[in-house]
């Protein structure tokens, strides 16, 4: 009996450790991974593939396209350069540390972005999410684990977005092709939080330990220079107040597990507003809430004119009354695209809602992938909330601005 | 972009009303369309109106030099091409000084010069700019679908 009781012992305590490792083994891969991507020198070409869904007049819900490059990619020191190539067009993307440039041969243009350095909070990241092994596979002629990375607390499907065909279990926010030698991802998958596949990027080859020259990281000479003019140092919120001559105001509501690393500042810049972001992450994902003061032509009624933009031909919209809180999303799409054809990215659904004076209050969304956006025009202010989330969260957190 | 920068040369004319029914039809229409332009006008009438209240006037000491001064000239025959060169002209110093005036007599007061409204569409894309960004710094980013989505909106609209 005394035999039998410790060899029960010994299996369970063996069984325990087992599946006390699998989870923290894969962590561990997975943080390696992060690692590597920077830590090594390689030079690799991969296919990426991105989808997004475009509205267009002709159909209520959004239209899904698909695009695709080849990318050559070089690492060294930290450093990451990328070249583009999609049909005939050609660009390239460098990542020097501190910068993203991007550069335009045709136009022998470089457009310079600052690169945040977002800390790897590796515990809230934990927190929020879990990592599995679910199989091994051959990307780029090596061997590879496969980890699952899923939200911990799976978004809500939608209650305005009906199922649709081949859509992955939600929860599930990356597959990783993880090579068994270097932990460097081989291939990515990328899902949004309605569990849909969003990008994907595969090396088809890659070498370890390639020479790579340094000098590929810098801006061509005689280029000419474009400051973008957004994000930079993380400000305090006083700073930010001071700058902008407006209070900067929190949302009421951020959805559970996110957390804010910081405030920034967007001056004028190529896109020609200004407004104050707070940045919030879960650890892996990003959410942004950017808020400026409605212009006087804005208030004063022009409102529906300046919102136009391109494309759009909301004033139709306006004139039909859905004062209503909450919106009505479907309404908003019937409405908001008078325009013909395909109308660019960044037409989206309008919705017109809320419980203030007609024309108060009106959104836009915009799904760009793994990425939507929402605008929302407000009584005084503008918000701009962009993240993973599902729309209905989006506009909670934009209408919480302040409250 | 071309439209816009020929409508906003116009803008003075349409402003004072010195130009014919037709341009004025076209110029109008232009800016029920277009945000950015319908806000410069704005600012140029602002700065007009901030003018009138001020009631800038010369002295009428000098008014009356200038009469005497005209009148004792021989009158010189111009030729029309002349005469509409000398209109625009004037219409162009009209509107440096309307703008200096602005700046000048009012100088606490920003708002005739805040730059229009930005549309939807702008400000949709200057801030996804900036999210994917800080995408791209985050942990396990997937740095090639990332870069392939920045260069989606400078192609896109």
């Amino acid at each position: 009996m005394r035999v039998i009781g410790v060899a029960l012992a010994w299996v369970i305590c063996l069984c325990g450790s087992a599946f006390a490792s699998a989870p923290r083994d894969a962590w561990e891969q997975v943080w390696r991974s992060d690692a590597a991507t920077r830590g090594l020198s390689l030079s690799g070409v991969a296919r990426t593939t991105v989808t997004a869904e475009r509205s267009s007049a002709a159909s209520r819900v959004g239209e899904e396209r698909e695009r695709s490059a080849l990318a050559r990619v070089s690492v060294r020191d930290g450093k990451m350069r990328l070249d583009y190539e999609a049909g005939s067009r050609r660009w390239s993307l460098i990542d020097d540390g501190r910068s993203l440039v991007r550069l335009n041969p045709d136009r022998k243009q470089a457009l310079v972005l600052p690169r945040p350095s977002l800390a790897v909070d590796r515990q809230l990241a934990e927190r929020n999410y879990e990592a599995v092994a679910i199989g091994q596979a051959t990307i780029a002629g090596r061997a590879a684990q496969i980890i699952e990375v899923r939200a911990r607390r799976p978004a809500p499907r939608p209650t305005d977005t009906p199922a649709r065909p081949g859509t992955a279990r939600p929860g599930v926010i990356w597959r990783l092709w993880l090579d068994q030698e270097t932990s460097f991802a081989l291939k990515r998958e990328r899902y949004n939080a309605e569990g849909k596949l969003t990008s994907g990027t595969e090396y088809a080859e890659v070498e370890f330990g390639a020479r790579v020259d340094s000098s590929i990281f810098a801006i061509p000479d005689g280029w000419k220079v474009v400051d973008s003019d957004g994000g930079g140092e993380p400000l305090s919120t006083a700073e930010m107040d001071r700058r902008l001559g407006f209070p900067v105001l929190p949302p009421g509501y951020v959805p559970p597990g996110y957390e804010l690393t910081g405030g920034y500042l967007r001056e004028r810049g190529r896109w020609e507003f200004r407004a104050a972001e707070l940045r919030y992450t879960d650890g892996l994902r990003v959410l942004s809430v950017f808020q400026r003061e409605r212009e006087r032509a804005e208030r004063e009624g022009r409102g529906g004119e300046h919102v136009r933009g391109r494309g759009h031909r909301g004033e139709r919209g306006r004139g039909e009354g859905n004062d209503r809180g909450g919106g009505d999303e479907d309404r908003g799409r019937r409405r908001g695209h008078d325009g013909e054809g395909d109308q660019g990215a960044s037409a989206g659904r309008r919705e017109r809602g809320g419980s203030g004076p007609r024309g108060a209050e009106e959104m836009t969304l915009v799904d760009r992938g793994s990425e939507k956006a929402l605008h929302y025009l407000g009584a005084e202010r503008v918000v701009v909330v962009i993240g993973d989330l599902p729309a209905e969260e989006l506009r909670r957190v934009a209408r919480s601005v302040g409250r | 972009m071309g439209d816009c920068e020929q409508i906003r040369r116009q803008l003075a004319d349409y402003c004072v009303g010195g130009m014919s029914r037709r341009r004025r039809a076209r110029v109008a229409a232009h800016l029920r369309a277009c945000a950015s332009c319908g806000a410069e006008l704005e600012a140029l009438e602002r700065t007009g109106a901030v003018l009138e209240a001020v009631g800038v006037e010369a002295a009428p000491d000098d008014w009356e030099r200038v009469r005497q001064q005209l009148c004792a000239r021989p009158r010189q025959r111009r030729r029309p091409a002349f005469r509409v060169a000398w209109g625009v002209g004037m219409a162009a110093v009209g509107v440096v000084l309307l703008i200096l005036g602005g700046l000048v007599l009012r100088p606490g007061d920003q708002t005739a010069l805040q730059p229009p409204a930005v549309s939807v569409d702008t400000e949709l894309r200057g801030t996804m700019e900036d999210h994917l960004s800080a995408v791209w710094a985050a942990p396990l980013a997937d740095e090639a679908a990332v870069g392939l989505r920045l260069a989606e909106l400078d192609e896109d609209g």
